[in-house]
């Protein structure tokens, strides 16, 4: 078990230390595998980003009635009073003009034009929030939002379901588009680890014939190569996990500032730890993989008499 | 007896006849010296003896073994009870006379508290104990074939094996390449060498093969 132990150790060590030998070469490869990696691992995340996004909308979910401009505060309480009693219904909010023009001057910037105004032209708006299971079905949201509609007193019912079906269709399709992404750049991983080791192979095969010829089993020589393959895996994942942490950060300020001009509060996460943790143990096992491949085809080529 | 080839012929794929239906023996604590031009098929013979090339016809048994019936895998094993040296060292320049010597120890995976004192016993054997921290492209090529020695031996074979390891020394440094192989051979290693150089078959009084266009001409005794 000793032995065993030290001579996976010393191989490790060897490998770091062949890695080290020429860095130039190993932090370009190295660089590649991790620029390979990290597009979809980030567009992995951007995706649960927005997924997160999408479902704080559907879980906000609400039908904004806006009354006639004739029906003042008093009489939109009223109805919000009954609109509440709706077997249906969660909660209303009531939003009065002057509210209204309040949040419209801090967030559209157009403070000034609309300080001009003389009168409000906004209406009175009841924000109705259906109770969850209501929200969760399209055909019950859908008659309650036509029943809604039809008040004398609400000129618009409007509630967006629409598109929130449709980028989830959209969402639907580009994580399929991502996880081919993910296999062809995986594959691009492969071939660029297979390329190093059959480079490292042939800039040794001197050294691999010798160790031959004194005894040296072929699992002997493979796996100082396997070593190396999934030494360059596994940093290239690392690398390509702080790439996508730096591009996150790197945006997160003004996500967020652009988030809360819609009035959400939504913060950009960078990969979670379980995401992290397969990205870089896939980078690893792709490593070895591409290793024990491209050791296989080569490995015969260099006997010792040959 | 350790070595006993029977009626062996070698031609390689391009169709040289390197070895033409030789047959001899050699027993166990023997030393004997393989003679003849360059191109009399020498180094075949060893490379049949060390499994580097398999016969075409006939048969080599080594140390009890059939190397015709030996599988694939099973070659390292094999390779580990044979010490070669080589006229060109054949050493990692990567690496330090002390890691070069170790390395057979390393590959048969040896107990790493015993493997120093292994490397410093074989590097004692030929002098070089005080170089053990040097690149072997700092030494001389006399002390290079030394470490190549060291190696061979460090596993302490039966057999030990060189082909023609004076092969770029002067007549002094040979002399004492020959004679480091005389005092193992003295300890109980059988010893089979190829030379050119006949000075060193009459001065060591050995047995000797001779080879000729891949035939065995002489098998003679000067021993006597």
């Amino acid at each position: 078990m000793l032995v065993w132990l030290t001579r996976h150790l010393q191989t490790l060590v060897g490998a770091l230390g062949d890695l080290s030998r020429n860095p130039f070469s190993s932090i370009l490869s190295i660089s590649v595998i991790a620029i390979a990696l990290a597009l979809p691992g980030g567009l992995f995340a951007a995706l649960e980003n927005i997924n997160k996004f999408t479902s704080e909308f559907e879980h906000g979910a609400k039908i904004s009635l806006f009354l006639a401009p004739q029906v003042s505060v008093k009489q939109a309480t009223e109805l919000q009073q009954s609109i509440q009693q709706h077997a249906s219904i969660k909660l209303v909010e009531l939003i009065t003009p002057d509210q209204a023009m309040e949040e419209f001057k801090s967030r559209s910037g157009l403070q000034n034009a609309l300080n001009s105004l003389t009168s409000n032209p906004l209406p009175v708006v009841l924000l109705a929030y259906p109770k969850d299971e209501i929200a969760r079905s399209p055909e019950k949201l859908a008659r309650l939002i036509d029943e809604l509609g039809k008040l004398k007193q609400v000129e618009l019912s409007q509630f967006d379901i629409e598109w929130i079906k449709r980028l989830t269709a959209l969402l639907e399709l580009v994580t399929r588009a991502v996880w081919v992404i993910a296999f062809i750049l995986g594959l691009g991983v492969f071939l660029v680890i297979g390329n190093t080791i059959r480079l490292a192979i042939t800039n040794r095969q001197e050294e691999i014939r010798i160790i031959k010829l004194i005894g040296g089993t072929d699992a002997f020589v493979r796996r100082s190569f396997l070593y190396s393959g999934m030494l360059q895996g596994l940093l290239g994942g690392l690398l390509a996990l702080l790439i996508i942490f730096l591009l996150f950060s790197f945006i997160s300020a003004p996500t967020s500032s652009l988030s809360s001009m819609y009035g959400i509060a939504f913060s950009l996460d960078p990969l979670h730890l379980l995401p992290s943790l397969l990205l870089v143990s896939s980078g690893a096992l792709i490593g070895w993989l591409s290793a024990r491949v491209t050791v296989g085809v080569y490995l015969r080529q260099f006997e010792p008499g040959k | 007896m350790l070595i006993e080839f029977s009626n062996v012929s070698k031609r390689y794929p391009e169709g040289h006849e390197a070895l033409r239906d030789i047959s001899f023996v050699i027993e166990k604590g023997e030393m004997v010296f393989l003679a003849g031009h360059s191109g009399a098929g020498k180094s075949t013979l060893l490379r049949l003896v060390t499994l580097i090339e398999h016969a075409t016809r006939g048969q080599v048994i080594v140390n009890g073994q059939n190397l015709g019936r030996l599988k694939r895998r099973k070659i390292p094993y094999f390779r580990r009870q044979v010490g070669m040296v080589f006229q060109d060292h054949k050493l990692l320049h990567n690496l330090s006379v002390f890691d070069n010597v170790a390395l057979p120890l390393i590959v048969s995976g040896f107990h790493p508290r015993d493997l120093r004192r292994r490397v410093h016993a074989a590097l004692d054997k030929v002098g070089l104990l005080n170089r053990d921290r040097a690149k072997p492209i700092t030494l001389s090529g006399g002390e290079q074939q030394r470490v190549g020695i060291a190696r061979a031996v460090v596993n302490r074979p039966s057999l030990l094996v060189a082909d023609e390891p004076t092969g770029n020394l002067d007549a002094g440094l040979s002399d004492e390449i020959f004679d480091l192989f005389h005092d193992f051979n003295y300890h109980g290693v059988t010893v089979l060498v190829a030379t050119h150089d006949l000075r060193h078959i009459e001065r060591l009084g050995k047995r000797s093969l001779t080879l000729s266009d891949g035939r065995m001409v002489q098998q003679a005794n000067t021993a006597a």
